[in-house]
């Protein structure tokens, strides 16, 4: 099938179901990454919310551990995804050489691609259920907003396991990941609303901040949290779905010219 | 039937640097074992590439068992089996769930995957293993898990890439047996390797490429015959003049550094007179090899 991200077929389904398999098989270890959530909640909301003013959020004013517990699923969403399509594809693409094995049969190179970006998403959602199991546990999001919270991880996964992989298709060697994964991933989630309002900085860097798609993810988390099922969350969940596909296709390219010589 | 692989005129270089393979000719017939032999850096992967889909070409015709794989790469791949030069085994599974993983690539059903993951690992010898985890393998077992594995799927064609580097002169037998097996079971293999008498005791012909071309190609002893004659007499410490001297009508003598080499079609005669004449030198007598045919075509310098 020819389309906008190249070969793709239903072959991408089976790259994304053998990361999930390699998952449960090493699952012990896989899960240890799921106990992050709990530490992040307990620093920065448990703990910096005893210090933390009480935040403005619409019309209504939350407590700041209110504020950051949706705060603590979008730091989630975007380190499972991003890390396992940048570290995770690399040592898959590089050091295993999963993906000649696998582009050694009917499977195109592109139908990788797409596969691990899936695979991605779905690393985001498992991510995204922990913290918000974490949160919930300590008596935040109980709405009935949180059904959208799911789609929300798989959409911003998507936008994220696709931005890893495009950086994936450039750095030289293991070691590069560090300048994408300090100039990229940690602003994204620093500035992206999660720890404060991003209206309470400077003009320009407000500015920047409608460029990254943490913005979008940490408002629509704050309104599904407080119970809203509008427009403005499922909008921001196809926003960003949308937003994965040019990406994903920039992603595929990348990685042809990398690989195919 | 229409051969296994044609290959017309195959030009290929990579971003602009010099051509890798230049105006590459081959043709492989259904059902035989074909050896792709030459230095490194004579174009060997990189035709392998080609054929297998994974590189485009610049120029030239290439078909493989009738399909052309810059336009049908998937359908190709469903056909062919690929044995990388190295080993890219899935190192969280076990020995069984590599085989039944990489089976839904072809679209296999688990159960049948199951099934003929029962029967290759029989094949490989390796029935006992099938629960043993990649770390407890050795490269031998590896490399016959990778064979297993290229196998899956039932191909009409196997491409190893230097199917035995690094193995064990048991391993390496051993897979020499697991190939004539394939042969005999009608499969065409395409190989490459850099030992010489692994072409000679596998291939029914052989190519040997340099700079990108065939220099020459055909059945390993034709070959052994028409470049180096049947007999080899190699001296150390005869001076080349000496041993031209030495050479009857038709013999070919060769030097390099210390040694000199003389081929002829019946070296007894020739050895003889080399003791006689040098009772101090070291001097033996040998049938010619297609190592021989390797070294006079491509030469004894380094390549890298």
């Amino acid at each position: 099938m020819r389309s906008l991200l190249g070969d793709v077929g239903p072959l991408s389904f089976h790259v994304f179901r053998r990361n999930l398999d390699v998952y449960l098989v090493t699952w012990k270890t896989a899960c240890v990454s799921l106990v992050e959530p709990v530490f992040n909640f307990m620093a920065f909301g448990l703990g910096l919310g005893t210090l933390a003013r009480d935040v403005r959020v619409g019309e209504s004013t939350v407590p700041y551990e209110a504020f950051v517990a949706p705060g603590i699923l979008g730091m989630s969403i975007l380190f499972q995804a991003f890390f396992e399509c940048l570290y995770g594809a690399y040592i898959r693409m590089y050091y295993q050489r999963t993906f000649d094995a696998i582009t050694a049969t009917p499977a195109s190179l592109d139908d990788v691609v797409v596969g691990e970006c899936l695979w991605g998403a779905l690393r985001g959602l498992i991510g995204c259920t922990a913290s918000l199991l974490v949160v919930m546990a300590f008596g935040h999001g109980r709405t009935v907003g949180v059904v959208a919270v799911p789609f929300l991880a798989v959409a911003g996964g998507l936008v994220y396991g696709a931005l890893g992989l495009c950086f994936t298709g450039i750095v030289k060697s293991i070691d590069h990941i560090n300048y994408p994964l300090h100039f990229v991933g940690v602003p994204m989630y620093l500035f992206g609303g999660l720890f404060f309002p991003v209206d309470s900085m400077p003009g320009w860097a407000q500015v920047l901040a409608r460029a990254n798609p943490m913005y979008y993810l940490s408002e629509a988390l704050r309104a599904a949290f407080a119970g809203d099922l509008g427009p403005r969350v499922w909008g921001t969940a196809l926003g960003l779905a949308a937003a994965a596909v040019p990406l994903l296709a920039l992603a595929v390219r990348l990685m042809r010219r990398r690989i195919i010589k | 039937m229409g051969p296994a692989i044609r290959i017309r005129g195959l030009r290929k270089s990579y971003r602009g640097g010099p051509p890798a393979v230049d105006g590459l000719d081959l043709e492989v017939a259904p059902g035989s074992c074909f050896g792709l032999l030459g230095p490194n850096g004579a174009g060997k992967t990189t035709t392998i590439r080609v054929l297998t889909a994974a590189s485009p070409r610049d120029a030239g015709e290439v078909e493989v068992l009738g399909l052309d794989p810059a336009r049908a790469p998937r359908e190709v791949k469903a056909r062919i089996g690929i044995v990388p030069q190295m080993d890219n085994l899935d190192p969280d599974f076990s020995v069984r769930r590599n085989l039944v993983v990489y089976g839904r690539y072809f679209g296999m059903p688990a159960a049948r995957a199951r099934e003929r993951a029962e029967e290759l690992l029989r094949f490989v010898r390796m029935e006992d293993r099938a629960d043993t985890a990649m770390e407890e393998l050795s490269g031998g077992l590896k490399r016959r898990l990778v064979i297993a594995r290229a196998l899956l799927h039932d191909p009409r064609l196997l491409v190893l890439d230097e199917p035995t580097t690094g193995l064990d002169p048991q391993s390496r037998r051993e897979l020499w047996e697991r190939v004539r097996d394939l042969r005999r079971r009608g499969v065409t293999v395409l190989l490459t390797t850099h030992y010489m008498e692994e072409a000679e005791a596998l291939c029914d012909r052989v190519a040997i490429v340099d700079h990108g071309k065939v220099l020459v190609e055909g059945v390993p002893a034709d070959l052994v015959r028409r470049h180096a004659k049947r007999d080899t007499v190699e001296a150390h410490g005869v001076p080349e003049a000496e041993m031209r001297a030495l050479a009857g009508p038709g013999d070919e003598v060769e030097a390099h550094g210390e040694r000199t080499s003389l081929y002829a079609e019946s070296g007894e005669e020739v050895y003889r007179r080399v003791v006689e004449a040098h009772p101090r030198a070291e001097a033996v007598l040998r049938r010619s090899t297609l190592e021989d045919v390797f070294l006079r075509l491509t030469g004894r310098g380094l390549r890298e």
